[in-house]
């Protein structure tokens, strides 16, 4: 059903008003359409905006992100919870879905390459999954190798991929011992000094990041984009 | 005091206890930890603590296991059964995987199949990880509604009370009640991204339905736990901001509980609801919902609740919980020690208040670490 023929479900801000009266800037629209959970308006705007001249590297770079950034910035500050940060990531995605080709024909760099993935034994993806989403929202070229991953296959991944940050994800007290196993696995593989990593999951501290020698810790997805933006600076 | 008493004073609200009970949440995680065939009384008693035990069921439900026992065996140590109920046939089988062990539910229905897969792994024995959601199209959900409108629940009371009896007055047993619809089609039939980015936007009108149906079969439920010999029900909502706004928690749960809690009141029964996650931001909607106690509340990093922000947070409810997964785990004995009298210092008075773990003890903890709890709240009562 396309957008604002049904009624809004609780939480969503299907029908967000303009405040611009209707002079709002096509990448602009593309933000708000984001922030009041579209997907079907994000995707018409995005091909309006590129009919109307816009290059792909725009339309992310001035449209999508700034709105993921404030969907970060909600969240953060407790305005918006999951629920509302998934549904604004679709509405991103489909926009996303549209320039990802563009954006590679192009040769428009990303703003850093992540590969994320949980430890082995661990079949919880929701965690990873957000903060993927966040990152890809904020620029981030994600390479997310799903769940219970070896630590062999994360130093494979690095070697293939080549990212500059190594996110790990745990949800269990009895698998985030496998987060140390992954950097001494790197070490033994001689890709430590070419990665940052960074850890989280709920039985996951700052504390804990510093004794395993991680280079960081994130207690949410919006705090990992915050992270990464600073361990690339 | 005996145990019972202890713990029936404080829930009950009714004057206050000779100490604070010490009662974690002791279930499949930890008991995997302990020497084979141990008794789960016994694991208490281990720990100096007082025995509340969990899932201890007044109900079967029809469409869960088969009726016979023998095929109930059969199926759980790698086989395949298959049972019909109300038209339903349900079909269970378990097999090797190279992580564990698979579990299949299929649910066959006139004119559709539906299908869910979980894993049992080294690391979660006991409860398997979704694989394979239950519902995964909007013609899935139509077709469980079909299966949910055939539920059945029957009293299954004599086994509760031989349990009960079995603990005598060292403690109690409580039943497990049945979950709000949205938390159970979040966690367990749907998943949480696909429910929000597909079900909850684009097909409301039909899950709305499908929780309508799920919840009304819930109260036939909890009509036979309220009719049943347990004195105390706890709803497993693994309530959390990890994956429900207060908005979509007020719209979608809070009537849920509310009707459960005055099912279980009408026959002078207690509802108590766990709420293992982030709570900070749905202090106020807990606080105006009927139920009469939250447990197994977490401190960060799993959750975002002291206990002692919980007791000022709802001081007409009883709170219980405390220690997060990752102190029982990696602290010593001496720093339990201090948190556990940390938690005691910073509230005022002991009624209403039940010292125990954040979520259920994990496989990882120390038994020196939780019987430090137990000896610590004994020291202090003696020592007035």
């Amino acid at each position: 059903m396309a957008d604002g023929q049904r009624r809004s479900p609780p939480g969503s801000r299907a029908g967000l008003d303009r405040k611009d009266g209707g002079t709002m800037s096509v990448l602009k629209e593309i933000g708000e359409s984001v922030l009041a959970y579209q997907p079907k308006t994000a995707e018409e705007l995005t091909h309006k905006a590129l009919d109307e001249g816009k290059s792909a590297g725009e339309i992310l770079n001035d449209g999508l992100i700034p709105a993921m950034d404030t969907v970060g910035k909600k969240y953060e500050e407790g305005e918006i919870y999951v629920p509302e940060m998934l549904m604004a990531a679709k509405s991103m995605k489909a926009a996303l879905a549209i320039l990802r080709p563009i954006l590679a024909e192009t040769g428009v760099e990303s703003k850093g390459r992540v590969v994320i993935g949980t430890v082995e034994g661990d079949l919880h993806d929701i965690g990873q999954n957000l903060v993927s989403i966040m990152l890809e929202g904020a620029g981030y070229d994600v390479h997310n190798l799903g769940i219970d991953n070896t630590k062999e296959a994360f130093v494979e991944a690095i070697k293939e991929t080549q990212p500059h940050v190594l996110a790990l994800s745990a949800l269990l007290t009895t698998t985030m011992v496998q987060m140390p196993e992954v950097i001494d696995a790197l070490k033994g593989g001689g890709v430590r000094d070419r990665v940052k990593v960074i850890i989280g999951g709920a039985p996951v501290t700052q504390e804990y990041a510093d004794q395993i020698g991680a280079d960081g810790y994130a207690k949410d997805a919006a705090a990992a984009v915050t992270l990464v933006r600073n361990l690339l600076k | 005091m005996n145990g019972r008493d202890r713990l029936m004073t404080v829930l009950r609200g009714e004057g206050l206890p000779d100490r604070v009970p010490w009662a974690p949440l002791i279930d499949g995680y930890y008991m995997s930890s302990r020497p084979q065939g141990m008794d789960i009384l016994d694991a208490f008693r281990e720990i100096e603590a007082d025995i509340m035990e969990r899932h201890v069921w007044t109900y079967r439900l029809n469409m869960n296991m088969p009726r016979d026992p023998g095929a109930v065996a059969r199926f759980t140590q790698e086989g395949e059964v298959a049972f019909e109920e109300e038209g339903v046939i349900i079909g269970l089988k378990m097999e090797p995987h190279p992580k564990g062990r698979l579990l299949t539910r299929t649910y066959e229905i006139p004119g559709r199949t539906l299908k869910e897969t979980g894993l049992f792994t080294e690391q979660s024995p006991y409860l398997p990880f979704p694989v394979e959601p239950l519902l995964k199209s909007v013609e899935d959900m139509e077709a469980y509604e079909y299966v949910v409108k055939r539920r059945r629940f029957e009293p299954n009371y004599d086994a509760f009370t031989r349990e009960d009896e079995r603990i005598g007055p060292e403690g109690i047993a409580t039943d497990s009640g049945l979950t709000s619809p949205i938390q159970e089609l979040l966690q367990h039939m749907i998943g949480i991204e696909a429910f929000y980015t597909t079900f909850y936007t684009d097909h409301l009108p039909e899950l709305e339905s499908l929780m309508t149906a799920m919840h009304e079969s819930n109260l036939r439920g909890y009509e036979v736990m309220a009719a049943s010999p347990a004195e105390v029900v706890i709803d497993y909502e693994n309530t959390s901001t990890s994956f429900i706004s207060p908005t979509i928690h007020r719209t979608y749960v809070s009537p849920c509980i509310n009707d459960y809690a005055d099912i279980l009141h009408e026959r002078g029964k207690l509802l108590l609801t766990h709420r293992c996650g982030t709570l900070k931001a749905l202090v106020e909607a807990i606080r105006d919902e009927r139920d009469d106690g939250v447990v197994d509340i977490s401190p960060a990093p799993t959750g975002d609740l002291p206990l002692w922000e919980a007791k000022a947070a709802w001081p007409d409810k009883v709170v219980l919980g405390g220690f997060d997964a990752t102190f029982l785990t990696s602290w010593r004995p001496e720093q339990v020690r201090d948190y556990a009298r940390e938690i005691l210092e910073r509230i005022d008075g002991i009624d209403r208040l039940i010292l125990g773990s954040a979520d259920a003890v994990p496989k990882t903890a120390q038994v020196e670490n939780l019987r430090a709890v137990g000896a610590f709240v004994k020291e202090r009562a003696a020592d007035g």
